[in-house]
């Protein structure tokens, strides 16, 4: 794929969901989400298949505070 | 005043307090030359592009006694004031006019809002080049950008327009700028203040911020929007974290260089300390920011915003929800580590940004890595403490070879926000306060 041609995957994916929450978006935009995604991507790529089996979880999170010991 | 302080913005926020409880200086005054000099400096900036007359006359009038009485300020608009309903630099009001919860505390501790400070649209990006009001400049040269969220707090700073400012900060909008602009930029720890009428309050990331010119006049900023005292502990001695990837090792060569020379300056001791999902900590960030930011912002202000702003809600509307499961568990982690990192050192210590500022056309840096986009870049940076809750500081140390500033930046654990500025003041003596009392072109 060249810079500047949309990806057909992305495109179709990305219209399938923005159709669902009633959205729509011109050429320009889809334009810059590819551009969006070609920068973020691979980052949340890695997050969405990362093992967090061995991560901690706070359920009842507070940002203020340190996190309570379980 | 010397010759070199004939204004009475080129005294600190601290001297301009001091000299109005002592009848030194006529607080009418300060704020007519105030206004004065918004007026004469802001064409080549944009950075405080309303300004409130006969409001700031009237809360002068009617200012009580209180750490700030009579010193004029500006406030970013993410805050509703009486006469203003917050907008976040968008063609609309977000949030009716009324008193804020930060308005208050300005108000009750004798502060006079002066004008509005500019920002990034939303607060959305790191740049300042998107606004309902404008691009704003860098007073350090105003081709180039001042940061973001709060880059017309840091620029009105920095350029001697007023000597403090308050922004917010949910991704590094306080310390971002401060770094771009040369001045301190501290974000308060989580909560702890009244959030109404802020439209970062329903976010679980996003802090008050206090931007000044140095440590002690936003040690003077920060009691007042906390409404309380601070404790003065001293910064020498402190053991400092250093996490290396990616905090320091893909910035700019000069950035680092200078960030390690201050932390020699300080005579501070560091040691090597890791974040077990480091690496995971900017796509978390990303997706807790925007999955709590896009829903908070009404549908005809993303539909008359900027295409680049519209397009990050629509991209964050293709995120599957599991990974806003997966950005919490790489929070939570993150916070662990933290708690157990702070058992070992008073502060963590890594470069604000790391390149200096960006041209507003073209916002893009060099690192190691390759050229990025800024926002890319800053967020990286910036996104541990928001996401961990904890106060974060930027303190101007030398500037880059291109003359623009750097901020090195400091973190601590919750509630420490006296510590930070402790640090930041023991760094400022350390370099002879070269880096806080230097002067963008603008203010020469």
């Amino acid at each position: 794929m060249t810079s500047g041609e949309v990806d057909p995957r992305l495109a179709a994916i990305a219209s399938q969901t923005l159709s669902l929450g009633a959205l729509e978006a011109t050429d320009e935009e889809v334009a810059l989400v590819e551009m969006l995604h070609a920068i973020l991507g691979p980052r949340l790529q890695a997050l969405a298949t990362c093992d967090i089996s061995a991560l901690a979880a706070e359920p009842n999170l507070d940002p203020g505070r340190a996190p309570q010991a379980p | 005043m010397s010759a070199a302080e004939d204004h009475p913005q080129d005294l600190s926020l601290r001297e301009q307090a001091a000299r109005i409880a002592s009848g030194e200086l006529d607080p009418n005054e300060l704020l007519a030359a105030t206004l004065e000099r918004i007026d004469e400096r802001e064409d080549e900036l944009n950075s405080t592009p309303l300004t409130f007359v006969p409001e700031a006359e009237a809360m002068l009038a009617a200012a009580p006694p209180g750490p700030l009485k009579g010193v004029p300020l500006t406030v970013k608009d993410m805050f509703s004031m009486p006469w203003h309903g917050a907008r976040s630099a968008t063609a609309d009001a977000l949030l009716p006019p009324g008193e804020s919860g930060m308005f208050r505390r300005l108000r009750d501790g004798g502060a006079v809002v002066a004008g509005l400070a500019n920002q990034h649209a939303l607060g959305w990006g790191t740049t300042g080049h998107i606004s309902a009001y404008g691009a704003h400049g860098n007073p350090w040269d105003p081709r180039r950008s001042p940061g973001g969220s709060s880059g017309g707090s840091a620029a009105a700073v920095s350029a001697r327009l007023v000597a403090g400012s308050v922004g917010s900060d949910s991704g590094g909008s306080a310390r971002i700028p401060a770094a771009y602009c040369g001045v301190v930029g501290l974000k308060l720890t989580y909560g702890g203040v009244p959030r109404d009428g802020y439209t970062g309050a329903l976010t679980s990331l996003s802090a008050w911020g206090a931007l000044a010119r140095d440590a002690a006049d936003t040690r003077l900023l920060t009691e007042v929007l906390l409404g309380r005292r601070l404790e003065r502990p001293g910064g020498a001695g402190l053991r400092v974290g250093i996490v290396r990837a990616p905090y320091w090792d893909d910035c700019d060569p000069a950035v680092v260089a200078s960030c390690e020379q201050a932390l020699a300056a300080a005579g501070w001791v560091t040691q090597d300390i890791e974040l077990s999902a480091g690496e995971l900590l900017p796509a978390a960030g990303i997706v807790r920011t925007m999955c709590e930011l896009v829903p908070a912002t009404p549908a005809h202000v993303l539909a008359a915003a900027d295409p680049l702003v519209r397009a990050y809600a629509l991209y964050a509307r293709l995120w599957p929800a599991m990974l806003v499961a997966r950005a919490d568990r790489v929070r939570a982690q993150l916070r662990v580590d933290l708690v157990r990192a702070f058992e070992r050192v008073d502060v963590i210590a890594w470069p604000t940004v790391p390149a200096p500022a960006p041209p507003l056309d073209s916002p893009a840096v060099e690192l190691p890595s390759g050229t990025v986009p800024a926002d890319a870049a800053n967020v990286r940076q910036a996104t541990a403490a928001n996401l961990a809750g904890v106060p974060g500081i930027s303190v101007p140390v030398a500037p880059h070879p291109s003359g623009l500033p750097v901020g090195l930046q400091l973190l601590a654990p919750w509630g420490a926000e006296a510590l930070l500025l402790g640090a930041a003041e023991h760094l400022e003596d350390a370099t002879g306060r070269a880096f806080v009392d230097a002067r963008p072109p603008l203010a020469r």
